[in-house]
């Protein structure tokens, strides 16, 4: 029997990984962002790190946004192999369903 | 099963699923609106800041201000000079600069919102030409299930 509390409990995870991923490619983007002003401005440059914000030197934030990168990075990569092994049972309960059916309308 | 009534499921079952792509691709115009309303009020935010530095460049130096604090409250201030400021470039990195270095990146990043914009717009206009399609098919179908 296709349990079908497992099905949607299945595309909310589904629709939850993608908001995530979603997200953390916005991540990504401002990384580069940031990075690209870093390299075309030659102004002091500042780390926020809770409500404060403290003066660093440019080494320093681009090493803290190469860390950041790749947190980010891996952190994608996760997400992308989570994201395919739910979307490929989803994929696998449709065809389910989609047989019961239409083995239900043969019988009519 | 006689054929007229198998027609009748086949046409039906196509009518479903015509719909169901219908609907599908109504949510996603509703979205990229939204996306876009969204995209107008970043440019317009970053419009006024802009504005708002255009003043200061030329009347700012030396002048006191009220500085907002937050919920409707502000200090009174005096703007030192105009060529220090900081601005948020994102990913928690803050940059220090002048107040034409902060001009010319926000009319970096109106460019760049402008480019998303139009984008979004041509993904608009090629639903809504799918839309139209899907309703001929919708039409031409339901007169043949009539």
């Amino acid at each position: 029997m296709i349990d079908s509390y497992k099905f949607l409990e299945l595309k909310e995870r589904l629709k939850i990984l993608r908001d995530t991923l979603s997200r953390y490619e916005i991540k990504l983007a401002e990384i580069e962002n940031a990075r690209g002003v870093l390299e075309r401005t030659d102004g002091k440059v500042y780390r926020v790190i809770g409500d404060l914000i403290f003066e660093v030197d440019r080494d320093e934030a681009r090493d803290y946004l190469e860390k950041s990168e790749l947190a980010f990075k891996s952190q994608v990569e996760k997400l992308k192999e989570e994201i395919e092994k739910v979307s490929s049972e989803l994929r696998k309960m449709e065809n389910e369903i989609a047989g019961k059916m239409a083995g239900m309308n043969a019988g009519v | 099963m006689s054929e007229a009534k198998e027609v009748k499921e086949v046409t039906g079952k196509k009518m479903e699923e015509l719909q169901d792509e219908l609907r599908s691709i109504l949510g996603e115009i509703e979205y990229l609106r939204e996306q876009i309303a969204t995209v107008d009020a970043m440019i317009s935010d970053l419009r006024a800041v802009d504005s708002t530095l255009t003043y200061i460049k030329e009347k700012g130096e030396g002048r006191s201000i009220y500085i907002p604090l937050g919920s409707g409250i502000a200090i009174r201030g005096k703007i030192e000079n105009v060529n220090d400021l900081i601005m948020d470039v994102g990913a928690g990195i803050v940059i220090g600069a002048n107040i034409d270095e902060v001009k010319e990146e926000i009319e970096r990043r109106i460019d760049k919102l402008m480019n998303l914009r139009l984008t979004l717009l041509r993904s608009v206009e090629e639903d809504s030409r799918k839309v139209n399609k899907l309703l001929e098919e919708i039409r031409k179908l339901g007169g043949r299930k009539e």
